[in-house]
């Protein structure tokens, strides 16, 4: 019989993820007094925007990612690498490192799990050498490694021509960038434009970039459509239509990107609730006073609440983290207020800024008008016409179409299916995402192993073995 | 595919993957030091269909290894180690 | 052409409604939404008849007469629709780790031996038996008992396959007008939901939990309880358990499920960590090869519990032509429900056997 779980001390704020929002939070926990412990799945703090940084290599961060991850590791805060929480038992969560687990009980937690990839869906986008834009960004900040060969960069989104800048600077020139913005968008987006002045910076940023892309002679291909990755058993190109023409570019590493959406699995996994944002098109936690989850004894801070970039995650990190310790009395009502007026302020400004962005960068590599043949599912090899097959021969919800294809049964648990799927349901039956439920998610928010799962309680519950 | 940026002296671990050794660097991940001698694919779907690292950040569970005895170990999660040992567990 | 409406789309629905359409009668499932409870969607998929009607010798012969039925349903289920349930019937064993349980097991395997109508060959078996069918069983089982007819079957493939072959015989699945009540429009029986109201000349209610209350429109006393079921799947493993428990069993794809758990009256689908870690604990004890296999979910599904554990088959004095079927074991009883039960509610009658699974056995319980 596996042994036990070890049990951590108690503590008083368990942050889940060691990125600016979980590191803000933990510095704000800290500076009133709480005992915090910081359980992140990483091999180091950075989260994915400033990964790395704690060993900085040739790598531009922002200047607030710096004094941030300094203030981290001189704040007191307990940090376990490598912890990758799968289960929550009252105020105990349950996480493992390498195999072994472990138990914390925490007064409060801050889920601060940032954001991933938006899933895409393409012919061949499953083949070994695709990788995702943030996939590029990983290996260059956690790794020093860069595209060696033939490689391009297609989608839509802030992160692809970053991206591109960051690899040209350290010596990998993309052969070409395959930009998927349909024509036309960037002028319907301009009604939202009035509120980049509220974020000035992040008007400059975009603009900036694709001079210095167009100064390297990186040819851009735009309003690209029908991509698909050529190649058998790995990545040979990509094909795509752009300007009335069909192209083709040999590369063994395609990366691709269409924005970033919440990593909010741990999160619903625990029963917090979530809701469909038509803005960004994707789910966004929902919240009392901006933090507080739906469960009570937990909070949300960062991108994995609401896609709002790295910035505001700290701003949002501080916010969970004061709102913590208030409900713990280790901050008055007053202090409380005087502390959070000035960032709700901030933040609302800044956000403003944020719906031209994301109307600019609205999904354009979805599942709903992809090929029948591209993986919807890429664990289970889910086809996107399988999935249309059973919505013709009735299933009319998510739990049908699960059951129906073993869409969402894989390792991933539907993080790389579930927004796939909704759209696609939506699209087949002419309704809006918001008439299918998201797939509920139960423990393990991750695989875990069986010993694993034996070892995280006394058990002695109801198993029986009558039929 | 991939490069590193780091000077080739300080590749100074040794990981074996299949049965074969590989050089690798202190701080990079199993996924990285994967790629970088292309060892691609690392895995294969239930019907053996050829699959490698995707998303470098945890989320996809494509780059799962049996890692020194564990099986389905996420590689881009994990720093490399002198003397790991590594089974793709690829079938003709 | 008679209409038949059967209120539920589960696999107790279908298979009723399959045995309907194939008499001739027009049939229309009213299916409810995704968002129901649903518990065709989470059971474990046995087809078993050891344990079942240990205290009433009718359920029990019920329970064998479908199992016996079940390789031809399996077989025409296939051969219609493509869609393979999956049914294996390699016979099932339900292992013991204590001496207690060894006890208990041994006492209702002697209540069931001897029972009229049913074969004696539900035996109680020792560890070199059992490690000769399930080399990977490990020292913690002391004994079990044994039964060759009971199997196992893909609940979720022989929903959708029989969902198909509904639809081949042209039943009709709507969803989402949500049935409210059954009554009688001017000697017209009919089916009241939101949106419309259907007349037919039978009405079945399937409707799970649903049942109970829709049938009481009716006048039918139909007693159910909730019940929630923890269960954990594994990733696909290579075959190692070629014999069904109630505890554990793989399904062909290669998934092992564990657990069986049972907490009346919870209404909330959902999980808990006590009851997930003791179900691994006993996964481990009785197969230890398992404590390496990666668990990748888990459900906790709200299931159909009658008053008195067995069946339920309700006829209607008020609305004539109306019935209502509800049971715990629907998968068990597919096979019986598609090929007599259905046929038999077409001719306006339930079967004579089912005689002591009526609805009427409650009416003497509430008299008392």
């Amino acid at each position: 019989m596996p042994e036990f779980a070890r049990v951590d001390p108690a503590t008083d704020v368990a942050i889940i993820g060691a990125g600016p929002a979980g590191m803000a939070a933990a510095i704000e926990a800290r500076r009133h007094g709480l005992g915090v412990t910081l359980l992140d799945d990483q091999p180091a703090i950075g989260g994915q925007i400033l990964r790395g940084i704690s060993h900085p290599r040739r790598v531009h961060y922002e200047d607030w990612g710096l004094p941030l991850a300094t203030a981290f590791q001189q704040c007191g805060a307990e940090h376990v690498r490598g912890a990758s929480v799968w289960a929550r038992d009252g105020e105990t969560l349950v996480y493992g490192v390498a195999g072994q687990t472990c138990r914390l009980r925490a007064r409060a937690v801050i889920l601060a799990t940032g954001s991933m990839e938006r899933p895409v869906v393409l012919p061949g986008h499953t083949l070994p050498g695709v990788v995702t834009v943030g996939a590029l960004q990983a290996l260059l900040k956690g790794s020093a490694a860069v595209p060696s060969g033939r490689f391009v960069l297609a989608g839509n989104g802030p992160l692809l021509l970053l991206t591109a800048l960051q690899l040209l600077e350290a010596g990998a020139a993309p052969l070409a960038i395959v930009d998927t913005m349909p024509r036309r968008r960037f002028r319907s987006s301009l009604r939202h434009a009035p509120g980049l002045v509220s974020d000035p910076a992040l008007a400059m940023s975009g603009i900036k970039l694709l001079a210095r892309i167009r100064a390297d002679r990186v040819p851009v291909f735009r309003h690209a459509t029908d991509l698909r990755v050529l190649g058998a058993d790995r990545a040979e190109g990509l094909a795509f239509r752009s300007n009335g023409r069909e192209h083709q570019i040999e590369a063994n590493l395609v990366a691709l990107h269409d924005g970033v959406v919440p990593n909010d699995q741990l999160a619903v996994s625990f029963g917090c609730a979530s809701h469909w944002n038509a803005e960004t098109q994707c789910y966004a936690m929902t919240t009392t006073d901006e933090v507080r989850a739906s469960v009570p004894g937990i909070w949300l801070a960062g991108d994995a609440a609401a896609i709002s970039g790295g910035y505001l995650a700290t701003l949002t990190g501080k916010l969970a983290a004061c709102d913590v310790a208030h409900e713990l009395g280790a901050m008055t009502g007053k202090a409380h207020g005087e502390a959070v007026a000035p960032l709700l302020a901030e933040r609302r400004r800044r956000l403003r800024a944020r719906r031209f962005v994301d109307a600019l960068y609205a999904p354009t590599l979805s599942a709903a008008k992809a090929d029948g043949a591209a993986l919807l599912c890429r664990c289970e090899e889910v086809p996107v016409s399988r999935i249309r097959a059973a919505i013709a021969e009735g299933a009319t919800g998510t739990r049908q179409v699960k059951a129906a294809t073993r869409c969402g049964m894989g390792p991933c648990q539907g993080r790389q299916c579930t927004l796939s799927l909704v759209s696609v349901l939506a699209e087949e039956l002419g309704a809006a995402v918001t008439d299918f439920s998201r797939p509920s998610l139960r423990t393990p928010g991750r695989p875990i192993t069986v010993a694993e799962l034996a070892a995280s309680h006394t058990g002695q519950g109801h198993t029986g073995s009558d039929a | 595919m991939l490069r590193s940026l780091l000077d080739p002296a300080d590749a100074r671990l040794t990981i074996t993957v299949d049965g074969r050794s590989f050089d690798a660097h202190p701080g990079e991940t199993v996924a990285a030091c994967l790629m970088r001698h292309d060892l691609v694919p690392s895995r294969q779907t239930p019907t053996g269909q050829p699959r490698a690292p995707y998303c470098l950040m945890g989320a996809c569970f494509e780059c799962t290894v049996e890692l020194d005895g564990r099986t389905n170990v996420q590689a881009c999660l994990t720093p490399v180690r002198d003397g790991m040992v590594i089974c793709r567990n690829l079938r003709a | 052409m008679k209409r038949a409406i059967v209120i539920g789309g589960g696999i107790v629905g279908l298979s009723l409604a399959v045995g309907m359409a194939r008499t001739g009668l027009s049939v229309v499932i009213l299916d409810g939404s995704d968002q129901e409870p649903r518990a065709s969607y989470g059971n474990a998929g046995l087809v078993w008849v050891q344990g079942k009607g240990a205290n009433h010798p009718p359920y029990a012969q019920w329970s064998r007469r479908s199992a016996s039925l079940w390789p031809a349903f399996a077989a025409d289920l296939l051969a219609a629709t493509g869609i393979d349930p999956e049914y294996d019937r390699r016979g099932g064993f339900s292992l013991c780790l204590s001496d207690d349980e060894l006890a208990s097991r041994a006492k209702m395997v002697a209540r069931l031996s001897g029972q009229p109508g049913i074969p004696d060959d539900v035996v109680m078996v020792d560890p070199a038996f059992i490690r000769e069918r399930l080399p990977k069983v490990g020292p913690d089982v002391i004994g079990g008992s044994w039964c060759p007819a009971d199997g196992h079957a893909n609940p979720l493939l022989l929903t959708q396959a029989l969902a198909a072959q509904a639809r081949g015989l042209g039943v009709e699945i709507l969803r989402d007008d949500k049935a409210l009540s059954i009554g009688m429009v001017r000697s017209q029986l009919t089916v009241f939901c939101v949106e419309n109201r259907y007349p037919a000349e039978r009405v079945v209610i399937a409707a799970g939990l649903a049942t109970q209350p829709l049938a009481a429109t009716a006048g039918m006393l139909v007693p159910l309880r909730p019940v929630r079921g923890q269960i954990v799947v594994t990733e696909r493993l290579p075959p190692s358990i070629a014999h069904a428990t109630p505890t554990t069993r793989q399904a062909r794809a290669g998934s092992v499920m564990f657990g069986n758990s049972h907490e009346d009256d919870v209404v909330t689908p959902g999980t808990t960590l006590q009851i997930l870690a003791s179900h691994a604990q006993r996964a481990i004890r009785e197969f230890p090869f398992l404590a390496s296999a990666r668990v990748l979910r888990s459900w906790g599904a709200i299931r159909v519990m009658p008053a008195d554990g067995m069946p339920i088959y309700a006829r209607s004095e008020s609305c004539p032509g109306a019935f209502a079927v509800a049971c715990h074991s629907g998968i068990t009883l597919a096979a019986a429900h598609a090929e007599i039960v259905g046929p038999a509610i077409a001719a306006d009658a339930l079967p004579a056997e089912l005689a002591t699974l009526s609805s009427r056995r409650f009416d003497a319980a509430l008299a008392s």
